[in-house]
């Protein structure tokens, strides 16, 4: 999905290992930091981390992307909890 | 870390998840609705939605929510995309 938005394999690859923000614009810098704060330890995010937040985004942004993150942590939580198998995409047939 | 998100994606693929999926047919029709329509936009119905399936009213009112946060609202697609591969990657490595 990501790719087909335009996201470039350099970025995938720190999305999905040590985060490189060099490669990325200020504002995919800030949400994806938020993004680790809020999954690993929302209740620490200072208010000078949110403050820089703001800098970036407007509050109908910041309730959005908070919005985004909660709910991934959600199916990822009830997925990992149950041991959801893996959607594969080429299958086209369900049961 | 690598091997350990390597060892889950194997397991998850090849698992077949501690909560049975529900088929089509003996799914109710509002969820059918569902399936009929994931299998149409996408090919194929997540596994996720397949066990949620279980409380019909939780998976209506779950996909109503997720096309929200994920459709609508101002954030760029992308930014948003990278938020969530970051999340996913994050609790599996925590997992």
């Amino acid at each position: 999905m990501l790719r087909r938005l335009g996201a470039t394999g350099e970025q995938l690859r720190s999305l999905r290992g040590e985060f490189r923000p060099e490669l990325f614009d200020a504002k995919e810098q800030a949400a994806i930091l938020y993004a680790e704060r809020m999954t690993l330890d929302a209740h620490s995010i200072s208010d000078e981390e949110f403050a820089a937040l703001r800098d970036r985004f407007d509050e109908g942004e910041i309730v959005e992307l908070t919005a985004v993150i909660g709910l991934f942590n959600y199916f990822n939580r009830f997925n990992d909890a149950l041991q959801v198998d893996v959607t594969d995409p080429n299958e086209g047939k369900i049961e | 870390m690598r091997a350990r998100h390597a060892a889950l994606r194997t397991r998850r693929i090849n698992a077949v998840g501690r909560i049975r999926k529900r088929t089509r047919d003996e799914a109710e029709p509002e969820v059918q609705a569902i399936y009929d329509l994931y299998q149409k936009e996408r090919g194929n119905v997540p596994n996720m939605f397949q066990t949620m399936a279980h409380r019909p009213e939780m998976l209506k009112t779950m996909i109503a929510h997720f096309r929200a946060v994920m459709s609508s609202g101002t954030l760029p697609q992308k930014l948003k995309e990278m938020a969530v591969v970051r999340t996913s990657w994050l609790n599996h490595c925590a997992y």
